[in-house]
């Protein structure tokens, strides 16, 4: 029987069929699951359709769409809520539903001081998405290693470059100028940042120190 | 009648549950800590902060209303005094950007002279001492040197250990909530901007000593950008052993004047003017030198607020076309402008447009 069934369905799907077969596919649900898993099993074989379709994925969409109403349906649904409204009413004399109301509203405000405080650490955070500099300084101790990625720096040659027409050998002399470029400049800043403490150091900050080279 | 009965009923059944509603808002008040309480302009419960920073010293300032603005000097004092002349030894950490750096730091008073010692816990040692105004730094690989201050750097603001830095009119002074720092009690002290063009600085004094005992740089958004954090703190009846044994030993002698070493091969001839500062600003020190690492010439300025320092060099332009804006580097900003002829680099912890604008301002004098 099952054979059978599969022998007319793979001749209509080979177009061997007659018309009236046609019926039975678009009447009937698992006929047409079969002739449609029938025309994708050709299809990859002819290698007309690379990417085989998952032939239930609209089912899955429409079973997780129910799946989510549901939820939602559950809090706006009239009759619930009025279910719900007068069990509390019902309720409200006795002990136990003032005692979960107040520990209801305590557990709220501890809820939103941990909420808030995990915000202000957030912000805190982001200081550490700005370009930083690290590396191993000299010295530790008092100054913040240092060490410069290419990526904190753009450079003019490829805005203003020369573009694709001027050729491979000068994009690559070019990329190796800029690479210097970022070199030395990473070298001055590294050195700037170690004059800066040594100077603090050196310099007494007082306000009548004040020292002006002839 | 009935509306009676359910109220004696709650009161029987209900002073439990209200000491756990207690508890918990008390928690979750411990749970936002210094930052929340101190960020609450209105915090309630301050009677008489002044009174509690400066416990010791004076009970002058009895009923003020809460959160006036307490006079800085009289803080400043009293926090000069207690570092100054207290006998302790301590730990802290501090954490600049992502880096996070213990140390080992005592302080006493040897015969009436003052001995403070510091030490580096990790990576290459660095020891500084400091004995009345000179102090000396002790590095791996570096000749030991001795200069002429009142501070060692890099511990705190040099405002808070010398009474000669005045921090102007630029910052003003709030107190804030009470909170516990490890398991002393502690005052927060915030100095706050007046304008955008700085951070701001938090301290948590100790209300039985007056040391510092935490610290932070903070944006005006509310971002810690570096943090000093005592993790341990002994205050000790005479100084402590290490103070008492350094006070036999002989420091380098520091140079005559503070004046850095000045070559004689002058590359760079022209002054130069900075054309925007944010008010208060002043320049602490000009001079011209080599950078140590690339042993390349610049024109040097210091400049101070009182709180912050901002470095200027100015050198020879590198010739590229890199641009750069700004970096940072842990709570320091880098901000670099190619001018026409010469290269501006400006550092310090202020924030990076402060920087930037201080850098595009410099011209030839």
């Amino acid at each position: 029987m099952q054979d059978d069934k599969k022998e007319w369905l793979s001749a209509l799907v080979d177009s061997q069929a007659d018309l009236k077969d046609l019926d039975q596919v678009v009447h009937c649900d698992d006929n047409k699951d079969t002739w449609l898993r029938y025309h994708l099993i050709g299809d990859v074989m002819r290698d007309d359709n690379a990417t085989p379709v998952d032939i239930n994925l609209v089912d899955s969409i429409e079973a997780a769409i129910a799946k989510e109403a549901t939820i939602v349906s559950l809090a706006a649904h009239r009759s619930w809520r009025e279910k719900l409204k007068d069990s509390v009413i019902v309720q409200k004399g006795s002990k136990f539903v003032g005692k979960s109301a107040q520990f209801a509203v305590a557990a709220s405000v501890a809820l939103v001081t941990v909420l808030s405080v995990q915000q202000y650490q957030d912000s805190a955070e982001e200081y550490a998405v700005l370009p930083v500099l690290q590396t191993v300084g000299p010295v530790a101790g008092t100054i913040a290693p240092v060490s410069l990625s290419s990526d904190n720096f753009s450079s003019d040659h490829f805005s203003s470059g020369k573009g694709p027409s001027s050729g491979n050998s000068n994009a690559v002399v070019d990329q190796r100028q800029i690479q210097l470029d970022i070199l030395r400049q990473q070298q001055r800043i590294k050195a700037i940042l170690f004059d800066h403490q040594q100077q603090l150091r050196k310099n007494t900050i007082t306000a009548d120190t004040e020292q002006e080279q002839p | 009648m009935p509306a009676f009965l359910f109220i004696a009923k709650m009161k029987k059944g209900h002073p439990p549950l209200m000491r756990w509603i207690l508890a918990i808002i008390v928690l979750s008040c411990v749970a936002t800590g210094g930052y929340a309480t101190a960020a609450n302009d209105t915090a309630p419960e301050q009677t008489s902060p002044q009174t509690q920073t400066q416990a010791q010293s004076q009970t002058t300032t009895e009923n003020e209303p809460q959160l006036v603005e307490a006079n800085v000097d009289t803080i400043l004092a009293q926090v000069r005094k207690s570092l100054n002349s207290l006998n302790y030894e301590a730990a802290f950490i501090q954490v600049r950007g992502k880096f996070a750096e213990p140390f080992e730091w005592a302080h006493g008073l040897v015969e009436g002279n003052e001995i403070e010692y510091l030490r580096s816990q990790s990576g290459p040692n660095l020891e500084v001492v400091r004995k009345g105004d000179v102090v000396a730094y002790f590095e791996a690989e570096a000749e030991p040197y001795a200069v002429k201050s009142r501070a060692i750097q890099s511990i705190l603001p040099a405002l808070f250990f010398d009474q000669s830095i005045t921090l102007g009119d630029y910052y003003s002074i709030a107190v804030g909530g009470k909170s516990r720092i490890i398991d002393r009690g502690a005052q927060l002290i915030r100095i706050v901007a007046k304008d955008n063009f700085r951070f701001n600085y938090w301290l948590w004094l100790d209300i039985q000593s007056g040391l510092i005992l935490k610290s932070a740089l903070v944006s005006k958004q509310g971002e810690v950008l570096e943090q000093f954090q005592i993790t341990r703190l002994n205050l000790l009846p005479q100084a402590p052993a290490i103070a008492q044994k350094l006070s036999t030993t002989v420091l380098p002698v520091p140079p005559k004047s503070a004046k850095p070493i000045r070559t004689s091969n002058t590359v760079i001839k022209p002054k130069w003017k900075i054309n925007w500062l944010p008010q208060g600003f002043k320049v602490v020190s000009r001079n011209q030198h080599k950078l140590s690492l690339t042993r390349e010439v610049a024109d040097y300025i210091l400049l101070t607020d009182g709180l912050v320092e901002l470095s200027v060099f100015i050198q020879p332009p590198l010739g590229n076309k890199i641009k750069v804006g700004h970096l940072r580097s842990g709570s320091n900003v880098v901000a670099v402008y190619h001018g026409n002829g010469f290269d501006v680099s400006v550092v310090g912890k202020v924030p990076a447009q402060t920087a930037e604008r201080v850098a595009q301002s410099v011209s030839r004098g």
